[in-house]
């Protein structure tokens, strides 16, 4: 039997962390379930700490010149200024194989919090800002977060704090990952500024579990597929397991274009480009989209049909709104080897071992303009990456903005490298949504297959920056403490590539979402979304512990209606 | 993910006067490099040479032949997958710099002593083009120092040693290095059973 004959139970547009929880799900539940993924599969052996393949060359993402997006920012003159990342360089990929980004993402994992499910109701409206309460609360995400827990394997240890989320088992399945001495020093700086820190859950397994070994705390996490199966990938954790089902499989290098509907708001076929160029579809009875926040928008807006003249389940003209990150500001310091004991100095530069640290206290924070609370964020810390060349590209310009070289550059960077660690801080707060922040297709630029491009409007709100400066300050004392020199913070409205979110929004009124509460679209009868793109907030959180829970979530809701 | 220095398409362009990309308009013909099969030919080789040992002196630590830049830049210039654009622009400042060398000195620029040939580089660092050139070179030697000797450079890890800098575990083989990685984005196949991979 060909496969275009073949009627699956669920076809999965991605494979990725939104992907991996319904895959996983419905495979074991004995449904056939079949996964479109753009990207080729690399396997564990294929990754390696290579520098080259993982962030010199576009191996793990397309090349831009076959596959560009469009940025849309504004200009010096106020101007929105749209430009294709061929041109800019700037890159919106963030990792196209099986498994999707999850291959190398950081793992820094932390719950949305209750408040988070409703922040309109919590702290009002702001204005400029498309903020919506979540059709769920916590309570309806808790047992899946649990879930993310024991399957894709969370390390860490649960404390008590202001903010801390209420939980279904007393503690992390596995034990917190080991840590540097600084992680201490954090700790006591935090302590004397009457700050609380908090280990930072990782989805990275501290003990074996299955097949998957545990860390071995390789220095070069964030950016790199990992070698032993530690970090919760969706491709480890998730798509291996669905394989031994034997009701799963996998289609690598099938770029999907368009989803054809029968005229009746039911989608019935998933159009692909194969490896060869050849276009090929599969048809199922459940499609499941989750190609990350952008390409999920794109796909649907591509999705012309008779009765979706704008998109698919776009009538309401909703798909590509809203669009988030997760971002607020970094900062750093600088620790000096010379103004430690030798001992300690060792102690400091051992590599591998992982900070963990994170500062929750400034989760909600009076507006210094109003003196009314509103909504704060989260600080975290982190060794500045071990990537050698980046590192080194990175101080190619002196403090006045000109090009070192020569014999001052070569001095410069043997003390960089060997007199010193940069302790480095994240801030994340609530990326506001707004008119300005948005997916549309691209009217002139096409991909290597002719089709349009993603075209990504990437406004924020000036609250963002006020209160990213706030936290900001609070973390720069805290590096102060410590002992670091040549501390900074940059508050910037600039949003970071990897962690997207929005586009497709959930709520109960098809007139301003996409989604119902379930993920299911509501102009169509059989398209489900389980990737960021049906958050309306973000959280003031790194966004992926939560798109697991919320597919497992939705995988459920598919269980009961097959 | 990548952290590749955003570069500007604009950049490309020297930008006195001429307002067409080079490649397209080659208004300094006459000193314009070609490459031979990807390889510089042997005057703009040495031009590079001289260029790349002023930016990379011999001390402290290894030189320019130590991490052998040559190949890398070769290779770099010949691989498919970098911006064709990114390439002629590294070209384009050989010609440019031998065209300000005979401006400036009136000489070219294999002729100037060493001391000329250091008050050229810092001319061309007030000029964007040559501020952009010599940054995309620094990168190229960056990565000739401090990449995985697999690739032919950083001969016996010179570069990390000279930064006491401890690479990552596994390393890089033929099979899993760069180009051959690229090889399962042509898999055209379906997998079902772990077995498979
Ligand atoms: C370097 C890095 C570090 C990160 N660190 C963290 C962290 O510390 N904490 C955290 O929470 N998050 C982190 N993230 C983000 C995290 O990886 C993402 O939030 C998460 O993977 C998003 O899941 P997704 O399913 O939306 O997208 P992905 O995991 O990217 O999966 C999407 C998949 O869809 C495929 N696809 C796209 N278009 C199509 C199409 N048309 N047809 C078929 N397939 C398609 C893509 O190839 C991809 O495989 C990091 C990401 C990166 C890159
Ligand atoms: S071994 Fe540990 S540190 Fe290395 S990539 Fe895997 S999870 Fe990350």
């Amino acid at each position: 039997m060909k496969l275009s004959d073949k009627i699956f139970d669920v076809c999965v547009v991605g494979s990725g962390a939104g992907a991996g929880p319904v895959i996983y799900e419905l495979s074991k539940a004995g449904y056939k379930v079949v996964v479109l993924e753009k990207g080729p599969w690399y396997r564990t052996k294929d990754f390696s700490k290579d520098e080259m393949t993982a962030t010199r060359r576009s191996v793990y993402t397309p090349n831009l010149k076959d596959e560009p997006q469009v940025i849309e920012d504004l200009n010096e003159q106020g101007n929105w200024e749209a430009r294709s990342t061929y041109e800019t360089g700037r890159d919106f990929w963030n990792g196209n194989c099986v498994g999707g980004s999850s291959n190398f993402m950081s793992g820094y994992f932390a719950r949305f919090k209750p408040v988070d499910f409703k922040l309109l109701s919590t702290y009002g409206e702001i204005k400029g800002a498309n903020i919506a309460d979540w059709p769920i609360d916590y309570y309806d995400l808790e047992p899946y977060y649990e879930k993310v827990e024991r399957i894709v394997g969370i390390s860490g240890k649960v404390i008590k704090h202001r903010f801390a989320e209420p939980r279904s088992t007393p503690d992390f399945p596995y034990p917190p990952l080991q840590e540097n001495i600084v992680s201490k020093w954090i700790d006591q700086a935090a302590k004397s500024l009457g700050v609380q820190t908090i280990p930072m859950p990782r989805a990275i397994l501290s003990q074996k579990k299955g097949d998957r070994n545990a860390c071995y705390y390789s220095n070069f996490c964030g950016s790199y597929g990992c070698s032993s199966d530690a970090k919760g990938s969706s491709r480890v954790s998730l798509i291996h397991e669905a394989l031994k089902t034997g009701n799963c499989a996998v289609i690598p290098n099938a770029k999907v274009y368009h989803l054809e509907t029968n005229g009746k708001f039911t989608v019935k076929k998933a159009w692909y480009y194969n490896a060869i160029g050849q276009k090929q579809y599969i048809k199922a009875k459940i499609f499941v989209v989750a190609a990350q926040a952008v390409e999920t928008s794109r796909l649907l807006l591509m999705s012309k049909n008779k009765e979706f003249e704008q998109g698919l389940a776009n009538n309401n003209k909703q798909v590509g709104k809203n669009l988030i990150f997760s971002a607020g500001g970094v900062g750093g310091g600088d620790l000096y080897y010379d103004d430690l004991s030798p001992d300690i100095a060792r102690e400091l530069a051992r590599p591998g071992v992982f900070v963990n640290r994170t500062v929750q206290d400034y989760y909600e924070l009076t507006d210094p303009d109003t003196g009314k609370k509103i909504k704060g964020g989260t600080v975290d810390f982190l060794f500045e990456h071990a990537n050698p060349v980046s590192k080194a590209i990175r101080q190619k310009w002196n403090d006045k903005g000109n090009l070192r070289y020569g014999e001052t550059l070569k001095k410069h960077l043997k003390n960089y490298f060997t007199g010193l660690r940069k302790l480095k801080f994240e801030i994340f707060v609530d990326w506001l949504p707004t008119d300005n922040c948005f997916v549309s297709l691209d009217c002139n630029i096409k991909d290597k297959w002719n089709d349009p491009v993603a075209r990504i409007r990437v406004g924020y709100h000036p609250h963002d920056l006020k209160v990213a400066g706030i936290i900001s300050e609070k973390a720069k004392q805290i590096l102060s403490k410590i002992g670091a020199r040549n501390v900074y913070a940059g508050i910037s409205g600039a949003p970071p590539n990897n962690l997207q979110a929005g586009g497709c929004r959930f709520g109960n009124d098809p007139a301003t979402s996409v989604l119902d509460k379930y993920c299911k679209a509501h102009e169509v009868n059989n398209l489900y979304i389980t990737d960021g793109s049906f958050m309306p907030t973000g959280g003031s959180l790194t966004y992926t512990w939560t798109i697991y829970a919320n597919s497992f979530r939705v995988a459920d809701v598919i269980k009961s209606v097959l | 993910m990548k952290n590749r220095v955003p570069f500007n398409r604009r950049q490309f362009i020297k930008g006195v006067g001429a307002t067409a990309v080079l490649l397209q308009l080659p208004v300094w013909q006459s000193c314009k490099p070609t490459i031979y099969k990807g390889i510089l030919s042997a005057d703009n080789q040495f031009v590079i040479n001289n260029v790349l040992q002023i930016l990379f002196p011999s001390k402290p630590g290894p030189d320019i032949y130590d991490i052998k830049v040559e190949k890398h830049l070769n290779n770099y210039l010949t691989d498919p997958l970098i911006d064709p654009d990114e390439q002629q622009f590294i070209i384009n400042g050989i010609g440019w710099i031998r065209e300000t060398a005979q401006e400036k000195f009136e000489n070219d620029f294999l002729l100037l002593s060493r001391k000329q040939q250091e008050k050229l580089i810092k001319f061309i660092l007030s000029k964007p083009w040559g501020e952009n050139w010599v940054s995309k070179l620094l990168t190229i030697l960056f990565e000739a120092m401090l990449l995985d000797p697999v690739y032919g450079i950083n001969t016996h890890e010179i570069g990390w040693r000279f930064l006491h800098h401890v690479p990552g575990k596994p390393r890089p083989e033929n099979y899993n290095k760069y180009p051959e990685i690229l090889q399962r984005k042509n898999e055209n196949i379906i997998i079902t059973d772990l077995k498979q991979l």
